[in-house]
């Protein structure tokens, strides 16, 4: 008797929490897992949006970060939350190359894409004192010699940026300097110890302004807002886009309807003046992808990383 | 400059920067005071709460322990003749013989205006050498800061306290903390035996409180507790003019003193304390003598070792370099910012590096007003049991420890260093040049791995660079130099056993409580 | 002192060993930087050890010249409470760590805060008790509240 009556109970529970669940999301508080440092780019980004997104979902929405393994232990941590919605992934390309590495317990197909909200393009620069001014004389420097890179760490975007572009151009392979961080970074360049880096705009507008580097191209469909005067990659003749994406998952198997909601609420959000003026004043670009856009392009960079993952591990 | 003064001024005049500048002097003087408790095991434990504060307001919360709680060892250093933290040790010379004939209110009124002085005479310095610098290393490539990282590290011969053999063994092993994690080059994990939690390294905050607040909880375990003497009265501490004119050589001296030895990695609050005694000593001819209640065996030391304050951030700041273990938690706490240090901070977050300086400058300034306010109290403050407080600080540690990055295996970590600096403080190895190297060890291999690769995996970058040779000679003087005069002195005590200097005892006490 | 030293000398070579050998399974390009750093460890293992041995041996000399043994027995009794006491500490933070992730995080602190200090000989349970649990509840309260840190165990 006993038993059967807390099976009932039981079943009466899990009925209401599941009803209640699909009929208005969100009924608490709604967690967005930062795997990186607070102050960071994502970190800063993820903020901005949760106020955001407080106001539209009305229940709190607050940023836990979980940093540390290379990312690895806040995605593995977000992943095995309940797919209920209550929790969100801050989702990088760190992402897919945690994944591909091979240390994690997680894999693609256990996160489901809620959209993305910021793409910032690659951006080529050299340092002033290397003569370089234009795309085709760096193509021509890079494939006739190897330049040094430097880079703001190892199998960062930028680095990877670097690999695909070798493999794409059949450029000599670079010879890299990998730093602790962008700012180290655009200063090797800017001291002339290393010749070319890819970057993104935040981190090097200082020393372009100062002209100590010099943009050459951007990675990305259009020209970047803050610098109008530098070309695109295509408008130069190379079909190359890459940059550092930014966007938020759930764990699979999270209702659709829940997903849909936090994938609208997200759109509001990068509509709502407020976020595009924090986002202009920190230099994020806004992109905004849906549930099903955002999903498709990662699984594009994750077949295109898988097929130049090889030589990450050459090097 | 002057554009960067006044953005710094405008990022630290706020309601909520001053608050804390208050609040962290209060703290600092406290801690500062209570034999047993040291300012840095203080500022290790306010690293967590100035996670959730904007950089320049837990800068300058930081700034503001740090330099109060240095003040603060006088103050139990005159009263009680036992130093709040070692750096006062020179201090309880005269200042404990003044108080007990009954001029307890003039020492601390001494020490106050000294340390005052050497505050903010290195406040100045710091502002100017760093800037200074950091515009010089702007220029630096791999092959300059690997020079550089090895400064750092030789510079470790010297903290060393009583063995060189074993400062240099406690660098090393460092180093090897250093080493867990992915390499900074090639991604690599090297020991981290498959735990996802070691990939990104021992984490530096959590490893820095384990080794300060932990440890001094432990040591405190096996120490018997001891009743403080009865607590002398203090009466106006106003000094007079005449006694600052007379003081004022005294201060600049000790000040200089101070400074230097700061901005030199390694060196250490005491050996700057003692060095300023030992000079005054020398030069005085005013009675009484030194170590029976002379003004200037006050004076000296405290000016010297609110001196090192500021000297001490001159590395760190300009090259990201911490010298000793107080500017490695000030690094951890810019690293959980998300800032870094050396000169990509002056290009980046300019009014983040002036607001410090300038907190420096108004740490010291403040201190006088608070600690004589404070003084008042000083008696029931005094009588708080360390026993009682020994348990609040554990929970301290472990609370700010997992509130970081949430995460259990951080507190882990921060237990493991507390039992590994209790360790070492049982086979008389000195902690500093662990933390030290905590730092450096991935700096120096980076650094070199990048200038390999800018120079075609040639060495050539070691003498083809005029500062990485340079910089790289000094530090075979600085590693060497301690060696030789150590082997020197214990020839000449040898010779003359009787003769034992103030600056011998320095080194007696390093080993006692070596963290400062 | 002498017998530590040599006991630390030997710690190290092991120690330095160690990282030798896991340094040769690394990559060659990675496996650099920690040998020098084992090779560095041993080294000063070796000077500690040696110089140990050699003050070992001046203290017998010395020690037999003057034929001391005694005053040794009631020396170690206090050293071992002196370590059961540190241990006891130690052993504290470990129920802590766990109780605070499954169980509870003020029962944690609680017991912690309580148990360091009778550890480290406060009596006044009147004073005691009502300061842990005050220092507990505040703990939480900030770093809920104020920090947005989420603590792991069941109940509070």
């Amino acid at each position: 008797m006993k038993k059967i009556l807390a099976l009932t109970l039981a079943l009466i529970l899990t009925f209401a929490l599941a009803s209640t669940a699909l009929a208005d999301f969100p009924e608490k508080e709604v967690t967005i897992v930062v795997p990186f440092k607070a102050g960071g780019n994502v970190d800063l980004c993820c903020r901005i949006i949760a106020d955001e997104l407080t106001k539209i979902l009305g229940q709190q929405v607050i940023v836990d970060d979980r940093p540390g393994g290379g990312a690895i232990i806040g995605q593995t941590y977000a992943l095995s939350q309940p797919a209920d919605g209550y929790t969100m992934l801050a989702l990088t390309s760190s992402f897919v190359t945690n994944i591909l590495s091979g240390d994690t317990e997680f894999g693609m197909e256990d996160a489901t894409a809620i959209g993305q909200f910021c793409f910032d393009p690659e951006i080529v620069v050299v340092g002033a004192d290397t003569g370089i001014t234009t795309i085709d004389e760096f193509m021509a420097a890079a494939k006739a010699e190897s330049l040094t890179n430097s880079t703001p760490g190892f199998s960062t975007s930028h680095h990877i940026a670097s690999l695909i572009m070798t493999e794409k151009f059949g450029l000599t392979p670079f010879a890299y300097m990998h730093t602790d961080g962008s700012a180290e970074q655009v200063v090797q360049l800017a001291g002339g110890h290393a010749q070319v880096g890819l970057t993104t705009y935040g981190g090097a507008a200082t020393l372009i302004a100062e002209g100590k580097i010099v943009p050459l191209a951007v990675c990305n469909t259009e020209r970047h807002e803050a610098l109008p005067d530098v070309p695109t990659m295509a408008e130069c003749g190379y079909d190359f886009t890459y940059g550092a994406y930014r966007g938020f998952a759930v764990p699979a198997g999270t209702p659709e309807e829940v997903v849909n909601k936090l994938s609208a609420a997200l759109k509001e959000a990068m509509e709502s003046e407020a976020v595009i003026k924090a986002f202009n004043d920190s230099g994020f670009p806004i992109m905004y992808l849906d549930a099903a856009a955002y999903q498709t392009m990662l699984d594009d960079d994750f077949a295109g990383m898988s097929a130049i993952y090889y030589l990450l591990d050459e090097e | 400059m002057l554009h960067n003064i006044a953005e710094g001024f405008a990022a630290l005049f706020t309601l909520e920067n001053i608050l804390f500048l208050v609040l962290g002097t209060l703290v600092g003087l406290i801690i500062g005071a209570l034999p047993g408790l040291t300012g840095n095991m203080a500022i290790a434990l306010m690293v967590p709460i100035t996670y959730t504060m904007s950089a320049t307001t837990g800068l300058t919360f930081l700034t503001a322990i740090y330099c109060s709680s240095i003040f603060g060892g006088s103050i139990s250093a005159i009263l009680l003749g036992i130093p709040g933290t070692i750096s006062s040790f020179a201090t309880t010379l005269d200042g404990y013989p003044m108080a007990k004939q009954g001029k307890a209110g003039m020492a601390l009124g001494i020490s106050t205006i000294s340390s005052v002085f050497g505050g903010l005479f290195s406040a100045i310095i710091l502002m100017f050498l760093t800037t200074v610098l950091a515009e010089f290393a702007l220029k630096f490539g791999p092959a300059e800061y690997f020079a550089v990282a090895i400064l750092g590290l030789s510079c470790i011969a010297s903290i060393g306290g009583k063995s060189i053999t074993k400062g240099l063994l406690s660098g090393f092993i460092g180093l090897f903390f250093a080493i867990i994690g992915q390499d900074p080059q090639n991604g690599i994990k090297r020991f981290t035996f498959g735990s996802i939690d070691l990939l990104s390294g021992v984490t530096l905050v959590a490893a820095l409180i384990g080794i300060f607040g932990i440890i001094s909880v432990l040591k405190n375990a096996e120490k018997k507790t001891k009743e403080n003497g009865p607590i002398p009265d203090v009466d106006h501490v106003w000094i007079g003019w005449k006694m600052c004119r007379k003081l004022l050589p005294t201060w600049l001296r000790g000040s200089i003193i101070g400074t230097i030895v700061g901005i030199i990695p390694g060196a250490g609050t005491n050996v700057a304390t003692f060095l300023a005694y030992d000079t005054e000593n020398k030069i005085n001819r005013t009675k009484p003598k030194f170590g029976e209640g002379n003004p200037k065996g006050i004076a000296a030391p405290e000016a010297a070792n609110n001196g090192v304050t500021g000297g001490s951030m001159v590395p760190l700041l300009a090259l990201g370099v911490p010298g000793n273990a107080t500017s490695a938690l000030f690094l951890g706490a810019l690293l959980l910012k998300g800032l870094t240090t050396g000169p990509v901070l002056f290009s980046e977050h300019a009014d983040v590096a002036y607001s410090l300086f300038l907190a420096f400058f108004f740490a010291n300034v403040i201190m006088a007003p608070l600690g004589l306010f404070i003084l008042r109290y000083m008696k029931k403050i005094l009588s708080v049991p360390e026993a009682l407080l020994g348990g609040i600080i554990l929970a301290f540690c472990v609370t700010g420890v997992f509130s970081i990055s949430s995460s259990p295996f951080d507190v882990l970590t921060c237990i493991f260093f507390g039992i590994l600096g209790y360790a070492f403080y049982k086979f008389d190895i000195p902690t500093a040049p662990l933390i030290v190297c905590l730092v450096l060890g991935s700096m120096a291999e980076s650094n070199l791995r990048q200038a390999l690769v800018a120079n075609k995996n040639s060495y050539s970058f070691l003498y083809t660079h005029p500062v990485a040779l340079i910089v790289l000679i000094i530090s075979a003087v600085s590693f060497f130099v301690p060696i030789i005069s150590k082997a020197v002195k214990s020839a000449r005590k040898m010779r003359h056993p009787d003769e034992v200097k103030a600056s011998d005892l320095a080194e007696e006490t390093t080993e006692e409580m070596d963290d400062d | 002192m002498p017998k530590k030293d040599i006991g630390l000398g030997i710690v190290s070579i092991g120690f330095g060993a160690w990282v030798y050998y896991i340094a040769t399974t690394l990559k060659k390009k990675a496996a650099f930087w920690p040998k020098i750093v084992a090779v560095g460890i041993i080294a000063l293992g070796v000077i500690i050890l040696i110089q140990g041995i050699i003050a070992l041996v001046k203290a017998n000399k010395a020690a037999a010249a003057a034929g001391k043994t005694a005053e040794v027995k009631t020396a170690v009794k206090q050293e071992t409470v002196k370590y059961l006491k540190v241990a006891a500490v130690v052993g504290l933070l470990v129920v802590f760590y766990f109780l605070f992730q499954y169980v509870s995080y003020i029962l944690a602190t609680v017991l912690l805060v309580t148990g360091t200090s009778v550890i480290l000989g406060y009596r006044n349970w009147k004073v005691l008790i009502p300061t842990a649990i005050v220092v507990a509840v505040l703990l939480y309260v900030a770093f809920s509240q104020v920090f947005h840190v989420h603590f792991p165990g069941a109940f509070y």
